[in-house]
C-alpha cells in the first residue's frame, strides 16, 4: 500500500520573555528574553551551574517560572493540542525505565497523542538503534540512551526540538552523525534550539549563539559575529632576533608569549605593525601570520568568572 | 518519509489511558504482579477449605464468603503493589518528567493512570478470585456443599469492590508520598495495623472506632447485609482516607516542579 507523503509547515515561533527563576535565595535564571526563530540551530552555551538547563525545563512547563513566560506561537506549552507535534524535548536521557524496552518506552509516548506504533520504528531507525529496540534500556550505554533520548523528541515530528547537551557521552562518530542531524533538521526548515557547555561541539553546527553566565544572556549573536566582537587576534611572528623583537613589542604595549620553536605569539597589535616595526629596527621575519580569532576564545572572554562551580586550581 | 499524521496526532484522554495501560503491561514487574495475584489468590482460597471437616462443614452461605475472603487477602498485597508501582515506578526512575512532557496537563495524567489501575485492579480480581474458586469447589463439593450461584457472585462482587478501592487508595498514596517503598508500607499499615490499633483504642474508649478503619468501611459499603446508614457512613469513611491522600498530592503535583 502506497502511503502518501505528509507535507509539514515547520514555522513555529519560541518567544522567551523575561523568563525568571528563583530557588530559595538563588538566581537561576535571570529574567533572560529571546526569540527562536525557524530554520536555524541556535546554540545555548554556559558554563555548568548557568541555568541553561532551568530555562529549558521552564520552556516545557517541567519548573515553573517565578516570573516570565515563554510562549510556542503565541500559546503556553502546556496549552498546546498536541505538545510532542510542536516541541520534541530531549531535557534528561537518564529519564526512562530501565526495565522497558526501547521501542515500548517510544510506543508509551507515542500513544499519548495517538502517534502510530511504526513511528517509532522510524525513529530509532534515524538514531541507528533499531537493532537493539527490543533490548531493555537499562543496558544501554550512556550514547544510545542519548539516541534514545533524540528519538523520543524527534517522535511527534516536532516543529521544534529542544534539546538540553545531546551529544554528551556520544563517540566521536555520534559527534558528527549528532551535527549532522540537527543541521539538517534546521533545514527543513524546523527551529533547533540546542544547550552544551563545550564551545566545540556548537561553533560547527550553531547558525546563532545565546551565552549565558549565572542565569543572564550574556550575548546572543550569529556566530561569527561573536568571534569577531568577543575573540582575540593573534599574530605568529618568526624572526631572526626574537629576543630583541619581543622587548620591543613590549615597549609597544603588545602582549608576548616566546613559543618553544623560537616563534612569538603577539596579541594587541596587528601583523602589518609588527613587520613594520620589524624593518624599523633591522630584523628579519621568516614568518608573520595572524592567527583567526576562534569561537571558543570568544566564549571564554564573555564567559569568565560566570561559572557557579569554579574550582581553585593551585599552580 | 514520516507515519505522524498531523491531523489526527492530538493529546486526549482516551490517548492517555491508552499509554498508560502500555506503560503498564510493557513492564516485567506487571506480569510477575499478576501472577502473583492468581497465585496468592488460590492458595488463599484453598487454606480455609483445609478447616472445613464433615463434622463441622461451613453453611453454604459461608462458604464463599470465607474463600474469597481469605483468597482475597493474597490477591490485595498483589493489586496494591501493582497500584503503587504504576505512579512510584515512575518516580523512582525520573521518567515521570518525560511523562509530564508529553503531556502537561498533570491531573489529567494521574487521572488516566487512576483508571487504568481501577479497571486493572478489578479485572485481576474479577479473575483471580473465581479462580481460586473452581480450584476449592471440589473440595467444596466432597463436603457436600451446593452453593447457589447468586451466593459466590454476591460474595465475589464484594471482594472485588473492596480490591478496587483499595488499589485506588494505594494509588492516592503513592501521588502523596512519591515512593514506592514508603507508599506499600503505609498502605499495608492502613490494611492491617490500623484496624488493630482502632480496635484497641475502641474498646479501651469503648467506642466503635474500627468503622473508622479502611479496611471495615470499604467492606461495609460492598456488604450485602449492611444497612443504608453503615454504607453511606462507609463511602463518606473511604472517600475521607482517599481525598486526604489525593488533595495532598495533586496539590504538590500541580504546584512544584516536576
Amino acid at each position: 500500500m502506497a502511503r502518501s507523503r505528509i507535507v509539514r509547515n515547520f514555522d513555529a515561533m519560541i518567544e522567551v520573555h523575561e523568563l525568571t527563576k528563583r530557588f530559595g535565595d538563588t538566581t537561576a535564571v535571570d529574567g533572560i528574553s529571546f526569540r527562536l526563530d525557524p530554520g536555524s540551530v541556535t546554540g545555548f552555551i554556559g558554563p555548568n551551574g548557568a541555568g541553561k538547563s532551568t530555562t529549558m525545563r521552564m520552556m516545557v512547563g517541567l519548573d515553573r517560572p517565578t516570573s516570565g513566560r515563554c510562549l510556542v506561537d503565541g500559546r503556553r506549552y502546556a496549552d498546546l493540542a498536541a505538545p510532542m507535534r510542536s516541541v520534541g524535548t530531549l531535557i534528561d536521557a537518564e529519564a526512562a525505565h530501565k526495565g522497558r524496552s526501547a521501542r515500548n518506552h517510544l510506543r508509551v509516548l507515542a500513544r499519548t497523542h495517538g502517534i502510530p506504533d511504526r513511528r517509532a520504528d522510524e525513529v530509532l531507525e534515524t538514531v541507528g538503534l533499531t537493532d537493539v529496540a527490543n533490548k531493555r534500556i537499562g543496558g544501554f550505554s550512556l550514547g544510545m540512551r542519548q539516541r534514545l533520548g533524540l528519538a523520543t523528541a524527534l517522535l511527534g515530528d516536532p516543529a521544534v526540538l529542544l534539546l538540553d547537551e545531546p551529544a554528551n557521552g556520544l563517540d566521536p562518530d555520534g559527534i558528527i552523525w549528532i551535527r549532522t542531524l540537527l543541521r539538517s533538521l534546521a533545514a527543513e526548515g524546523r527551529t533547533v534550539f540546542v544547550s552544551s557547555h563545550l564551545m566545540g561541539e556548537l561553533a560547527q553546527t550553531a547558525h546563532r549563539l545565546i551565552v549565558l553566565g549565572r542565569g543572564r544572556v550574556l550575548a546572543d549573536d550569529a556566530v561569527d559575529a561573536l568571534t569577531a566582537r568577543f575573540g582575540t587576534r593573534v599574530a605568529r611572528v618568526r624572526p631572526d632576533r626574537p629576543a630583541e623583537l619581543e622587548e620591543i613589542l613590549r615597549r609597544h604595549d603588545a602582549a608576548v608569549t616566546r613559543l618553544p620553536d623560537g616563534a612569538l605569539e603577539v596579541t594587541g597589535m596587528d601583523s602589518p605593525d609588527i613587520a613594520v616595526l620589524a624593518h624599523r629596527h633591522g630584523i628579519l621575519l621568516f614568518e608573520n601570520t595572524t592567527v583567526a580569532a576562534s569561537l571558543e576564545e570568544a566564549y571564554l572572554a564573555l564567559t569568565q568568572d560566570q561559572g557557579r562551580h569554579v574550582a581553585k586550581v593551585s599552580r | 518519509m514520516t507515519t505522524v499524521d498531523q491531523r489526527t496526532a492530538r493529546l486526549n484522554m482516551p490517548h492517555l489511558v491508552s499509554s498508560e495501560w502500555l506503560k503498564l503491561r510493557s513492564l516485567r514487574a506487571f506480569w510477575v504482579g499478576v501472577a502473583a495475584a492468581l497465585l496468592l489468590g488460590v492458595l488463599g482460597g484453598v487454606l480455609p477449605t483445609m478447616f472445613f471437616t464433615p463434622e463441622n462443614p461451613p453453611t453454604s452461605d459461608e462458604a464463599p464468603y470465607v474463600v474469597f475472603m481469605i483468597a482475597n487477602i493474597g490477591v490485595q498485597v498483589a493489586i496494591l503493589t501493582l497500584a503503587v508501582l504504576t505512579l512510584g515506578s515512575e518516580y523512582s526512575t525520573g521518567s515521570i518528567r518525560l511523562t509530564f512532557v508529553a503531556a502537561p496537563s498533570r491531573l489529567r495524567v494521574i487521572a488516566a493512570k487512576a483508571l487504568v489501575v481501577a479497571v486493572t485492579s478489578a479485572l485481576l480480581a474479577v479473575v483471580s478470585l473465581p479462580i481460586s474458586w473452581l480450584v476449592v469447589l471440589p473440595r467444596l463439593n466432597s463436603l457436600g456443599l451446593d452453593t447457589p450461584i447468586g451466593n459466590v457472585f454476591g460474595a465475589l462482587g464484594r471482594q472485588v469492590g473492596f480490591l478496587t478501592l483499595l488499589a485506588l487508595f494505594a494509588f492516592a498514596v503513592t501521588l502523596a508520598v512519591r515512593s514506592t517503598a514508603i507508599a506499600v508500607g503505609v498502605v499495608l499499615g492502613v490494611v492491617f495495623v490500623v484496624p488493630s490499633l482502632l480496635n484497641l483504642i475502641g474498646g479501651g474508649l469503648d467506642l466503635e472506632l474500627d468503622r473508622l478503619g479502611f479496611a471495615e468501611a470499604a467492606g461495609n459499603i460492598f456488604d450485602g447485609s449492611s444497612s443504608a446508614g453503615t454504607v453511606l457512613a462507609g463511602v463518606l469513611t473511604v472517600t475521607v482516607w482517599w481525598a486526604v491522600p489525593f488533595v495532598l498530592g495533586a496539590a504538590a503535583l500541580v504546584r512544584k516542579d516536576a
